[in-house]
């Protein structure tokens, strides 16, 4: 029920982006946009973008370590997180005012992961002093379906909207891990030949 | 132009309603099946969860483990008595190395294995065994729960496959189940396996 109640509010502030006026006014231009992000996770999206409509591919990927495992991030090592991998379609809107260009799309995601449990041993390597060593944990893998949701703003930063610069929140409802990763954006937008 | 709206909910509606798990699958990590940095490594898996005992030479690790040893000077040991009996000894000492902060619930399992008649590879189904599951209490007092032993009836098996006296290097494998003869629970070790410098 919760999933059903974050996905009515993302949905609310999409539709305030869907009824923004101006919208209607954009010329029917099309273009393909590349984006790379860094934030809490890693992700990768191409956009085809039609006026006002873009269809959004993304993938992302990210690992962390659950809270009620108490180690250090610093010196644990990769093995010792859980991790999630996404791969979504979505669907969305986008207003341009000035520079500035924000969407919101929603979509169909597939998710492939696993949660990190219960902590079992330890391979310890031998050294004098320093311990080298890697922790093992069992976890569940799964693969999952979720809804994603995403907003985003981007700012051109140059005169013809190629190179485009943003923030990115990512969402996605699913009954394994609910996840929200927020993502600085870096973005080519390639112009395509006129439909008409 | 009304039904846009709706074009981009229909997408997501129907993502919330189909929102599911496809697959979902509980994973036990592989314990080891080799000597863990060259040392002396008993592994195996009780009641299908990884339990590894291994020697290694850290000084600071040494110092912590061998305290709580108390009667054994090693985490895995094996001795070849005069009565050419195996005894094969393994205590896991495991925590997470990495962690900020001492698990409250410290567990560690000290299995002992007697095999008579040991006279280099071969299979043996007929040995005792004895175990014990170690908790660690709030005041840092490792509390042993009941002594468990090799179940009467139950099939077991220790396969020794590699045996040179020269370098007293003993390796092999073993599986064999555990009955608590208070409460009468059974544990089942499987996937055992080790490898240790033996002492006369």
């Amino acid at each position: 029920m919760l999933n059903l109640r974050i996905g009515a509010a993302v949905l609310a502030v999409g539709g305030v982006v869907l009824a923004a006026p101006g919208a209607r006014a954009q010329r029917a231009e099309s273009r393909l946009t590349l984006s790379a992000g860094v934030g809490n996770g890693l992700g990768a999206g191409a956009a085809y973008e039609r006026g006002p409509w873009l269809l959004l591919a993304r993938t992302r990927y990210k690992w962390w370590i659950p809270r009620e495992i108490d180690l250090n991030p610093v010196f644990s090592r990769l093995n010792s997180r859980s991790r999630q991998a996404e791969a979504a379609l979505l669907l969305g809107r986008a207003l341009t005012a000035g520079a500035h260009r924000f969407h919101a799309a929603a979509g169909v995601a597939f998710l492939a992961g696993r949660n990190l449990g219960d902590y079992r041993y330890t391979l310890r390597r031998s050294g004098l002093f320093s311990s080298p060593s890697t922790d093992y944990f069992a976890y569940q893998r799964y693969t999952a379906l979720g809804l994603p949701l995403e907003l985003g703003w981007q700012v051109q930063l140059d005169e013809l909207g190629v190179t485009r610069l943003g923030l990115t929140a990512q969402g996605n409802l699913n009954p394994q891990h609910r996840d929200l990763t927020l993502l600085a954006t870096l973005a080519f937008a390639i112009p395509l030949a006129d439909p008409r | 132009m009304k039904l846009l709206p709706l074009l981009l909910c229909a997408p997501a509606l129907a993502a919330t309603l189909t929102a599911c798990t496809l697959t979902s699958t509980d994973v036990e990590p592989t314990p080891p099946q080799e000597p863990v940095s060259g040392q002396a490594t008993v592994s195996y898996r009780l009641d299908g969860q990884p339990v590894v005992a291994n020697n290694y030479s850290n000084l600071g690790d040494i110092f912590l483990l061998a305290v709580p040893l108390l009667n054994r000077k090693f985490p895995v040991e094996a001795t070849v008595w005069e009565d050419s009996t195996l005894v094969l000894a393994a205590i896991d000492a495991q925590r997470p190395t990495e962690e900020s902060q001492p698990t409250p619930q410290q567990v560690r399992h000290d299995l002992v294995l007697r095999v008579p008649g040991f006279h280099g590879v071969g299979t043996y189904t007929s040995f005792e065994a004895s175990f014990a599951e170690q908790r660690r209490d709030a005041r840092q007092q490792w509390q042993s729960g009941p002594e468990l032993l090799a179940a009467p009836g139950a099939p077991q098996r220790l396969t020794v496959t590699e045996w040179t006296p020269d370098r007293r290097e003993v390796r092999g494998t073993f599986e064999l189940v555990l009955l608590d003869g208070g409460s009468g629970q059974r544990r089942v070790v499987s996937d055992g396996w080790f490898f240790a410098l033996t002492r006369y």
